[in-house]
């Protein structure tokens, strides 16, 4: 009996043995690292640049927060998508730059855009046509020329599949390929129904971008007609950067286009690395081990405010956070009611205490940045709680209250609406915070269902009078969330539409400001810098009113 | 009539499987249809209502639903997850990337989470409130108490970034790095496989702390549970009767140990399948690219197939886990065999 049962334990405990060793070995590595190598500053190195793979300088390595929803660029609509699809695909025109002579760039919004993937664009007397003379040297990274074919598969994939980015062309009046037509290998052609005073701000929107026609036409099946489930996760790049290996969920390296016909990119590589968390993120930039902290809250920015090594680039910027107070039911459908708000808001307080000091008091509905922006617009609402109950008794609208709306996924605007909330309260008005989920949120905009919302760092892609009206303050506009309707506006939108000459669309500009500075659709609370924390020694940031970075011009100082 | 009974056994706990499997099915897709769809996320928010009714009806999700539900488990059968909409990738292969992380590291904190509680709850049980067993109790509870997310960053700040012992938490590899050639998907496993010894160092590196902080976080259950067992054991009847006898001290722990290890397999199954689906955040503290993060980002966007996926894979999980368990509990206890008839 005991011979038979002896044995069994040592067995087992071999086995354990095993298990034993392979567990001690687990929590070796975890403490006895310093041994080899030290993965701490081989992580580092990725930032310093040793790793590279093919003769340019250097790696840089970016946290950011998720994969790109897409690499298709006719269906990015998420910012780190749209971040990533407008380093992969050339744009048709880009703007100019400005030197800010501190490390930072930024876009000249007083320019029409110059051409980029194509050599230059032109509008005839009428403005109805537009001729566009393409690059001769412009490439393909597999070095084939780019022709007239490219731009043209470009803009049939996009109307065909009825995609996002059929905006970009839709405001220009383009809906039909018979539109768009191919002089020769070198010029194409876009017929207008109405003069256009945007085709070249358009045709720089990141899902512009061309796409390589030969390898999205390799992938085209009868299930998916345009390829777009491969290009989704595979990408057909054109532009500065190329993909080197996409893994989903844990990083994106970016390498730079061996046939690129601009400026090269300073760096070789770019790695996207994912890092969920915000709070790794930064603690991370602060260690050195990432060059730049991307999708970062103003309240996380400015918590790496002064860590040594990192630097806060700031810009001012279009964007702007705002309340928006549902204009065709009561109790915000009396403009009074919505004056008496805008009286009400700290503005100075939310810029300083909330943002950080990196945010400008709004000088009215219109961003003060905007190159459209007119300071002789009266903008009356300094914060004034004796004007803004006067104006509540005038509308009979004592013992207001109301319910706002804020995504889970917006930090600075659950932030912001707390003051205001204790702020309103001072003038007998209660506002009602409500949190719901991101994708519930947007639901609720498109059906107009809320009483009123706050979103922080809302801007306009393109710069233009036109653009945003009639993508906000029109009836008719895809993002009026408010249901603002006024006629006036309507005209002067109708007017901007077609009217090319820059004098008159400054008066129709103006005039559009001071009617929305009267109607107050929505309240403008701060106007936050663009930031972005890197390492202190990167360099070349450029600020775009897209807010979405080019990876081609940043650099490391000395490089 | 042996074999009867276990293949009859098995083809009722599948049959049962199947059932639960599909009743989870039914909840989940009643409860995503109910949040609403993601065709505004999709389109974005320059999109008109035209474009979003298209859309809508391509996808058809404009169809009634119980349509839509006979759609699914007829795709779900031929083992098809269907697309996620957010990013036109097939949910499988999402799964299949991200799922083997998950695993491993579950894997490593269970194996980890074994290797101390179950020898400290054998030792505890020899002198019940002697200082090996306070000692352990204290760990235990320290380990039930503390967020997992919070002791992973407090293991964090002390071991990458104060002392330096650990690689900087950016994943299962450094950053840029390539990983071994995919067999498993587990990056540990594959580096050995490949023979690639300092890959599977380095991948052991990045695996310790959350390995770790699983291990301390969720097992202490086990510890408990091993300790109770093992004192009931010694003190019954035939581990009296085997001293009694004079068998040797070793022997009679066998006995014992042999005897406990029933209940404690069983909570290990648990604390396994509760592993795999709650390392959410401790895959988010250690930028894990696990299941975690890519199931609450498919809630956050309402896309349906991912969030099905996620949930049919976790609950076949428990359900393969518990099974296991069971068939092993009825290997070594007859006992338990006598109950299933």
């Amino acid at each position: 009996m005991h011979s038979t049962e002896q044995p069994a334990p040592p067995r087992r405990w071999r086995i354990g043995g095993v298990v034993a060793a392979m567990a001690a070995t687990l929590t070796l590595a975890a403490c006895g690292g310093g041994s080899d190598g030290d993965s701490k500053t081989s992580t580092a190195s990725a930032g310093g640049g040793s790793t590279t793979s093919g003769g340019g300088s250097g790696t840089l390595t970016i946290g950011v927060s998720s994969d790109p929803q897409t690499l298709d660029p006719e269906w990015g609509q998420a910012h780190r998508a749209n971040e990533t699809i407008k380093n992969l695909y050339a744009q048709w025109t880009r703007y100019e730059v400005i030197d800010n002579g501190d490390g930072t760039l930024k876009a000249d919004l007083t320019k029409d855009p110059v051409g980029e993937a194509i050599e230059s664009y032109t509008l005839s007397d009428d403005g109805k046509t537009v001729n566009i003379k393409l690059r001769p040297d412009a490439k393909l990274p597999d070095g084939e020329p780019i022709t007239a074919d490219t731009f043209l598969f470009k803009v049939e994939r996009a109307l065909e599949m009825n995609a996002g980015s059929i905006f970009d062309f839709n405001i220009l009046g383009i809906t039909k390929m018979s539109q768009v037509k191919k002089v020769s290998d070198s010029e194409i052609q876009f017929k207008l129904p109405n003069p256009s005073p945007i085709v070249g701000p358009m045709l720089r929107d990141q899902d512009a971008g061309l796409v390589d026609p030969k390898l999205v036409k390799e992938h085209m099946t009868d299930d998916d007609p345009w390829g777009t489930e491969w290009v989704a996760q595979n990408g057909a790049p054109t532009g500065a950067y190329v993909i080197e290996k996409y893994e989903p969920g844990r990083q994106l390296v970016l390498k730079a286009n061996p046939n690129y016909w601009g400026e090269k990119p300073n760096f070789e590589r770019v790695v996207l690395q994912v890092i969920p968390d915000e709070g790794q993120r930064a603690q991370l930039l602060r260690q050195g081990a990432i060059d730049i902290a991307a999708d970062m809250s103003t309240d996380a920015i400015a918590r790496l405010d002064g860590a040594p090594g990192v630097r806060v680039h700031s810009v001012p910027a279009i964007s702007q956070d705002q309340l928006g107070l549902v204009n065709d039911k009561p109790p915000f459908n009396d403009a009074r009611v919505r004056q008496a708000i805008a009286y009400a808001i700290p503005y100075q307080s939310l810029a300083d205490n909330v943002l950080g000091g990196r945010a400008a008091t709004p000088k009215g509905v219109w961003p003060q940045n905007s190159a459209w922006f007119d300071e002789s617009v009266e903008w009356p609402y300094a914060t004034d709680p004796e004007k803004a109950k006067q104006l509540l008794a005038e509308a009979g609208a004592e013992n207001l209250e109301f319910t706002v709306q804020i995504s889970d996924a917006d930090a600075d605007a659950q932030a912001l609406a707390v003051p205001i909330q204790s702020a309103l309260r001072d003038i007998g008005v209660t506002m009602n915070i409500e949190k719901v989920a991101a994708a519930r949120f947007s639901k609720n905009l498109t059906k107009r269902s809320m009483q009123a919302w706050i979103q922080s760092g809302l801007g306009a892609y393109v710069d233009d009078p036109y653009y945003m009206a009639f993508l906000s303050y029109a009836s008719t506009a895809v993002i009026n969330w408010t249901n603002y309707k006024n006629e006036k506006v309507d005209d002067i939108t109708e007017e901007l539409s077609k009217t090319v000459d820059r004098d008159r669309r400054q008066e129709l500009a103006t005039e559009l400001q001071a009617a929305l500075n009267q109607d107050v659709p929505i309240i403008p609370l701060a106007e936050p810098n663009w930031m972005l924390p890197t390492r202190e020694d990167i360099e070349g940031v450029l600020w775009e009113p897209d807010g979405l970075l080019t990876y081609r011009l940043l650099k490391r100082a000395g490089d | 009539m042996r074999r009867g009974f276990w293949l009859r056994y098995l083809g009722r706990r599948l049959l049962a499987a199947v059932l639960a499997l599909f009743g989870v099915a039914v909840i989940v897709f009643v409860v995503t249809r109910l949040l609403g769809d993601p065709v505004e996320l999709i389109l974005g928010q320059r999109a008109t209502p035209e474009q979003a009714a298209q859309l809508r009806a391509e996808l058809g999700y404009d169809d009634p639903l119980p349509q839509q539900f006979v759609r699914y488990i007829g795709d779900l059968v031929q083992g098809d997850l269907g697309v996620s909409n957010y990013t036109q990738r097939p949910v499988t292969d999402e799964i299949a990337d991200r799922f083997p992380a998950t695993l491993e590291l579950a894997l490593a904190g269970m194996l980890l989470g074994l290797l101390w509680t179950i020898p400290l709850g054998v030792i505890a049980a020899q002198r019940p409130g002697g200082w090996v067993d306070r000692v352990s109790r204290a760990v235990a509870e320290f380990g039930l108490a503390i967020p997992n997310f919070f002791f992973g960053l407090l293991l964090i700040l002390l071991f990458a970034y104060a002392l330096g012992w650990a690689p900087a938490p950016v994943g299962e590899l450094d950053i840029g790095a390539s990983p071994p050639p995919r067999v498993t998907g587990m990056v540990v496993v594959d580096a050995l496989l490949a023979g690639d010894l300092p890959t599977f160092w380095s991948a052991l590196k990045y695996l310790a702390l959350p390995a770790i902080t699983l291990a301390v976080t969720s097992c202490p259950p086990i510890l408990a549970l091993t300790r109770t067992s093992m004192i009931t054991a010694l003190r019954s009847d035939y581990v009296r009767s085997a001293r009694a006898f004079g068998l040797p001290p070793r022997t009679v722990r066998w006995y014992a140990l042999k005897n406990s290890l029933v209940p404690v397999l069983t909570m290990s199954a648990m604390t396994f399948g509760f592993l795999v689906g709650n390392t959410v955040l401790v895959e988010s503290v250690f930028s894990w690219p696990g299941m975690g993060l890519y199931s609450v980002q498919s809630m956050q966007r309402f896309d349906y197939a991912p969030v099905l996926g996620v949930v049919l894979l976790g609950s076949a999980i428990y359900i393969l886990v518990y099974l296991l368990a069971d068939l092993i509990s009825m290997a070594i206890d007859p006992r338990v065999r006598e109950g299933q008839t």
